[in-house]
């Protein structure tokens, strides 16, 4: 930085990535609110702190290999190349310290892993009240800093091999997070098996009322408002497109992920548009409830996420409203059809949001260039395999393979007594035996 | 002595790395991947420990409602 005008983009650059992670903080306040909100008394504790705790987990596993995957394997390895040279973003690397030689790469690191917390964090709502907090963190540690990983350097990076053999485009990653993170919630539910009492024994549901529907509320609200800073750290903030590949003449623009051109402008009309398209539907197909309505809204967002940089306004509304409709419904075929207690919604929401979102960016973005770096387009097709990659490759498979693992060592589910009783129950007596103590000590005093 | 690299500011070009001891990362790297694998053991076995205390003081799924 030897003049003013290059450290001024480099510490804009620096100071962009640093806020959207700070925002993106909210992300994991919400959820950690909102999971608490739903889940019953008895397993306040363990439920926050099970998410809790997957926020360092994951942060030193991401530190110690999944930075690096991202820069080694977008070829694969061995689809579209061989494995990436990333000594850069090794545990032991110079620039993944304090250091004068760069500025930027910290708080890129910073902004993944955000991503990677709340990739986990989806799978945590799935999850509650039953799952063992050891045998979360091991799959927190999966998904946040190994499986998703993995899914950007192919889709969610200029090079990887999905975005030049398939024309994969997922911009604010509809199925890169949600729909991996979905997928791999589904895999894990199934072998962990749903909340006793859910189901009766004719096999029809029971609905678990949320202890604090108002908790749900605000912790939603404190997602959108993460989501703002997570849509920003998608983007790069400034970026010489004209130089680069667009004519040989100095052009700055905001790029996404894959350096094509968006603007920040954009993202945030398309961005309020499909909460919109996504509340409206979901408000109307629930009949009000606030639980849904939130939750849909969310929906609609993820769904239209993928071509979030370049949907019209109209078209990220109606999307997401289309999103919305076939997440609620969905959501009760699957829990109807095959005893999956999504205890959350985290699935459906998440899952079979990006999916849906991803399926129909095929067709409306058909034919649009993929990368400014090769000849790949969008097609119907590529984005499908995309999809189905995310949610089911990457994501269903490797959980539903980990969960059989500790399912078989004991480690998955906590023992029935347990979860009848309620996870925080020595908790509850301790506290009830304080109280008691210090009321007796109080009236002596 | 100096535990960094650096014991002046007179030709900041030349400096790069900021830690003390830079030479020992990949030592500091291997003593946080041990104590990471360290915690998830001893999480699970306190986590078994809590589990049986429940179990074995009995309690059931009525436990919890005179504290709700």
């Amino acid at each position: 930085m030897d003049n003013e005008l290059s450290a001024l983009n480099i510490i804009f650059t620096e100071a962009y990535y640093w806020i959207t992670v700070v925002m993106m903080f909210l992300i994991h306040v919400g959820f950690c609110v909102y999971e608490v909100g739903v889940s019953r008394y008895k397993n306040h504790q363990h439920t926050l702190m099970k998410n809790t705790m997957l926020i360092p987990i994951v942060t030193i596993t991401f530190y110690f290999f999944g930075w690096w995957i991202y820069f080694a394997f977008p070829n694969g390895p061995f689809i579209n190349g061989g494995l990436e040279d990333a000594s850069f973003a090794t545990p032991i690397a110079q620039e993944m310290a304090p250091n004068m030689s760069d500025h930027i790469m910290g708080v890129f690191w910073a902004a993944f892993l955000l991503f990677s917390w709340t990739a986990a964090s989806i799978v945590s709502g799935a999850t509650i009240e039953r799952i063992r907090t050891g045998a979360f963190l091991i799959l927190a540690a999966l998904i946040g800093s190994v499986c998703w990983i993995i899914d950007a350097a192919w889709g969610w990076h200029y090079g990887g091999w999905m975005v030049q053999l398939l024309g994969y485009h997922d911009a604010y990653a509809s199925g890169v997070i949600h729909g991996i993170a979905g997928g791999f919630a589904l895999g894990v539910v199934m072998v962990l098996g749903p909340r006793i009492g859910k189901f009766n024994s004719d096999g029809s549901a029971n609905t678990i009322s949320p202890r604090n529907p108002w908790m749900i509320t605000i912790g939603l609200f404190l997602i959108y408002t993460g989501f703002w800073g997570f849509y920003a750290a998608c983007n790069v903030p400034i970026y010489d497109a004209g130089s680069d590949y667009g004519g040989g003449e100095a052009l700055f623009t905001a790029t996404n992920i894959y350096l094509q051109p968006t603007t920040l402008s954009g993202i945030t009309i398309n961005f309020l548009m499909s909460l919109s398209g996504g509340l409206m539907v979901g408000y109307l197909v629930s009949k009000g409830d606030a639980f849904w309505t939130y939750s849909l809204g969310l929906a609609g967002i993820i769904g239209a996420s993928c071509g979030n940089d370049v949907y019209h306004p109209y078209q990220a509304m109606i999307i997401a409203g289309v999103v919305a409709y076939f997440t609620y419904k969905l959501h009760f075929w699957v829990e109807n059809t095959f005893k999956i207690d999504d205890a959350v919604g985290a699935i459906a929401v998440h899952g079979y949001a990006g999916t849906i979102g991803l399926l129909i960016s095929g067709f409306v973005l058909w034919g649009m260039p993929a990368t400014p770096y090769g000849d790949a387009v969008v097609t119907p097709w590529g984005q499908a395999i995309g999809a189905f990659i995310m949610f089911f490759v990457l994501g269903f498979v490797p959980a539903w393979i980990a969960s059989k693992i500790l399912d078989s060592m004991g480690l998955l589910r906590i023992p029935r007594e347990v979860e009848l009783a309620g996870l925080d129950i020595l908790e509850m007596e301790q506290k009830a035996a304080d109280d008691a103590q210090f009321n007796k000590a109080e009236r002596s005093a | 002595m100096a535990t960094t690299t650096y014991t002046n500011y007179e030709s900041l070009a030349d400096i790069s790395i900021l830690s003390p001891f830079p030479g020992s990362i990949t030592i500091l790297f291997i003593v946080c991947f041990a104590f990471w694998i360290v915690w998830q053991v001893m999480q699970i076995n306190a986590e078994n420990r809590h589990y049986d205390e429940i179990k074995k003081k009995g309690h059931n799924a009525s436990s919890a409602d005179k504290f709700s």
